[in-house]
């Protein structure tokens, strides 16, 4: 399959690579339709993301559609049209029951350098450094998903993959971002930075109730 | 337009890759390099600064590692409160869907190039370079 991979700073290459098998009984398979480019993966490009490896695909916003599935995966089915999060969550630890699902506690299996980093590791997540678990990105013809029972969503064929795979993480970063400044009546909300993720969380304010956004952001053609 | 007091609420959707600017700017690029520090703190000083006295900062960040010079007698002396960390997604996906459901979102709007997965490298060049107007870039399979 054709997969994008990466071997250094600003080297980054389509590559014929061997297609994911199901490795745990929650596993599947996606065949991807739709991946993104997110300004996060620019840090890695830019070669500022410690524990990198030469030939690890790249990949966190992505959605496709079910191929193969574990034994134990209960309510998806080959044929399935899925989104998926960017990050890995077990679903039954301690911070996934309170809904901290960055902070899972079982899917960053070399933790180890997180927690001598940050004082403890927060949840895997799809071609991001073996910081964050080592997982096959997203920017692949097929993905193999962990925890499938856990984070894939169906999603109707009504929807539009290109609405669709900015769910996957750059609205929602956007959105929490936002609600995450307890918006009250009136308030008013400045955001620093109008990228996709300034752009979301600017809409998100105004969805929360905010009265007034101030946007700021050095000028470019495209904002 | 917030009476002077600053805003309620502020959010640093910029990170530790921040653009540097003027002396201190220059004071961040010099200690980046030298790896003193990893994460430019340009941005997170502002949002400290220009939040109003009891207000909330919002960092979707990213920021990875040690920031230099942030202003904590501001954080602590204004009672602001810090709200941060990797979207809990698994969460804000569903929440995200119901909005797209509803009609009330349309996120595909930021969309500015649509590759097929061949030329990804491609996408990350105009992307880093910002190049041809680029927003965010979709590849297809």
């Amino acid at each position: 399959m054709k997969a994008l991979c990466w071997y250094g700073t600003r080297d980054v290459r389509v590559e014929e690579v061997p297609e994911p098998k199901i490795l745990a009984s929650d596993d599947i398979i996606i065949k991807t339709s739709t991946t993104a480019i997110c300004g996060s993966d620019l840090h890695l490009y830019h070669g500022t993301v410690p524990m990198m490896e030469k030939g690890d695909i790249l990949g966190h916003e992505f959605m496709g559609t079910v191929v193969e599935k574990g034994p134990d995966v209960k309510d998806l089915q080959a044929g399935d049209r899925v989104i998926i999060p960017f990050a890995i969550s077990c679903g039954r630890c301690f911070f996934c029951k309170r809904e901290y699902y960055s902070c899972c506690d079982n899917t960053n299996h070399k933790s180890y350098y997180s927690k001598k980093m940050n004082g403890d590791a927060t949840a895997g997540i799809f071609g991001y450094s073996h910081l964050m678990g080592g997982y096959a990105g997203g920017q692949a013809e097929y993905v193999r998903v962990p925890f499938a029972n856990v984070g894939p969503a169906k999603v109707t064929s009504g929807l539009d993959d290109d609405d669709l795979a900015m769910l996957t993480d750059a609205f929602p970063t956007g959105y929490m971002a936002a609600e995450n400044c307890n918006i009250q009546p009136g308030d008013t909300v400045a955001v620093w930075g109008c990228g996709p993720i300034g752009q979301f969380a600017i809409r998100s304010a105004y969805l929360l109730g905010a009265h007034e956004v101030i946007a700021i952001a050095i000028p470019s053609p495209a904002v | 337009m917030t009476g002077g007091m600053g805003p309620d609420a502020c959010i640093d959707a910029v990170g530790y890759e921040a653009e540097s600017h003027g002396a201190v700017g220059l004071y961040d690029s010099v200690k980046q390099a030298l790896k003193m520090t990893t994460d430019s703190a340009q941005i997170l000083r502002q949002v400290i600064m220009a939040c109003r006295k009891a207000g909330v900062v919002s960092l979707p960040g990213v920021y990875i590692g040690m920031a230099d010079k942030v202003p904590m007698g501001a954080l602590m002396n204004k009672a602001l409160t810090i709200k941060t960390g990797q979207t809990h997604i698994t969460k804000y996906m569903r929440t995200g869907l119901q909005l797209l459901k509803d009609g009330k979102i349309k996120p595909s709007e930021i969309i500015s190039h649509r590759l097929p997965i061949a030329e990804a490298a491609n996408g990350y060049q105009i992307f880093d370079t910002n190049k041809d107007e680029v927003f965010k870039i979709v590849l297809k399979c």
